[in-house]
């Protein structure tokens, strides 16, 4: 519990979710967090999608946008883009392949919990689904609002289980 | 420290001490053993980077090698490449993997996808579906201050039911002493327990550098 510290703030193992709202996990405590996405697979092909929580409540309005490079081994890069939408979608988040196939993926969010700024997010992530194609997504995402954000919203496209999503802060104070 | 092999603290029905489970009244001298032994959970300390283990050229080590990567304890590990300086000039930086604790590096399936460029500046991409390893980073330079850093995020080592996969971004001082970065991704084509890792140059050997591995902890 010292300053420079990478802690584990919450830990999750979905099970038959179709949603998980992590509650409050953003605080002064922590300026940077990192948001890693292991094991990600299920039975079938699902998506996941993610919100920011403010007030309470998930922020549904048109306040999220991102850009980011879309890289494969079967072909060239895309470069997919998105303003006002109502998620960070799951080109930012997470295609949830189906085994043996799987991925991994880290979100670095910043200043989540400043209310004069804007909260930021750098996807890193990697996945396999159907011989023998690779993806490798890279780029940023916005919530373009000043509000603080307290924690996050997961949605995905059907129940899924197998999926670990756990949050870690860079202890500030 | 003396043998009290379950017997620290005194509250009945069995106080235990192990990392994540500790229960009982435990006097301050049981603690101190305990944490030596990495066998006491404070809350707070849970989750965190651990450090697993980490190779560094000495004159004889002339790849990086890790042959016990504790695959079980981590669904994600971290992989920090520092000072990579190589033999020869202009070469690629390799990643592979083991499922025998590196008796053998895999040396067939894996697919990679990355974009690369340069302060020239030039920007590119490359690719494979079926390769003898994963590239993280290429034309790294063999003169006085040239060599690769990056990070390598490493997912799902442990489990035998999964396909492994990393996320790499690397940082290249070039063949043509230019700064020069790498980003991307990769995987081995099967659903194998990993417990080995390699990082190698294309040919030849490192004659500097090291690379230290640490494990993501989730509880």
């Amino acid at each position: 519990m010292a300053v420079g510290e990478l802690e584990l703030v919450q830990s999750n193992t979905l099970s038959s979710a179709s949603s998980l709202n992590t509650g409050v996990i953003f605080d002064d405590l922590y300026q940077d967090y990192v948001v890693n996405l292991s094991n990600i697979d299920d039975s079938a092909d699902r998506s996941m999608s993610m919100r920011v929580i403010t007030g309470g409540s998930p922020d549904t309005g048109s306040n999220y946008e991102y850009a980011i490079i879309d890289m494969a081994d079967e072909r060239g890069d895309l470069n997919p883009t998105g303003t006002s939408q109502t998620n960070f979608g799951d080109k930012i988040v997470s295609e949830i392949p189906d085994v043996p196939f799987s991925g991994g993926n880290h979100l670095r969010i910043n200043s989540p919990a400043i209310s004069t700024q804007y909260t930021y997010v750098i996807v890193s992530h990697t996945f396999t689904q159907t011989y023998p194609l690779i993806r490798h997504r890279r780029g940023y995402g916005v919530y373009k609002q000043a509000n603080v954000v307290t924690g996050l919203e997961f949605q995905f496209s059907a129940s899924t289980t197998g999926t670990k999503i756990d949050i870690y802060g860079l202890r500030v104070t | 420290m003396s043998d009290k092999s379950n017997i620290y603290g005194y509250v009945a029905g069995g106080p235990t001490q192990a990392s994540g489970s500790n229960t009982g009244v435990f006097e301050v001298n049981d603690i101190v053993d305990l944490l030596a032994l990495d066998k006491w959970t404070l809350q707070d300390f849970d989750g965190k980077l651990e450090y697993i283990a980490r190779s560094e050229y000495t004159g004889s080590t002339t790849h990086f090698n890790f042959g016990s990567i504790s695959e079980s304890s981590y669904s994600t590990h971290i992989l920090v490449v520092e000072n990579a300086h190589t033999v020869n000039d202009g070469q690629e930086i390799w990643l592979r993997f083991s499922t025998d604790n590196l008796s053998t590096a895999i040396a067939t399936g894996y697919k990679w996808t990355q974009n690369f460029g340069d302060s020239g500046p030039n920007h590119s991409s490359s690719r494979s579906q079926n390769s003898s390893r994963i590239t993280l980073a290429s034309a790294v330079g063999n003169d006085a201050y040239e060599c690769a850093n990056g990070v390598i995020w490493l997912y799902n080592l442990g489990d035998s039911a999964l396909q492994s996969h990393c996320t790499f971004e690397f940082s290249v001082r070039d063949q043509n002493a230019r700064n020069r970065y790498h980003f991307g991704g990769g995987a081995l084509n099967n659903n194998n327990t990993i417990n080995g890792l390699q990082v190698i140059p294309g040919s030849g050997n490192f004659n500097n550098g090291s690379a230290t591995l640490y494990g993501l902890a989730r509880a």
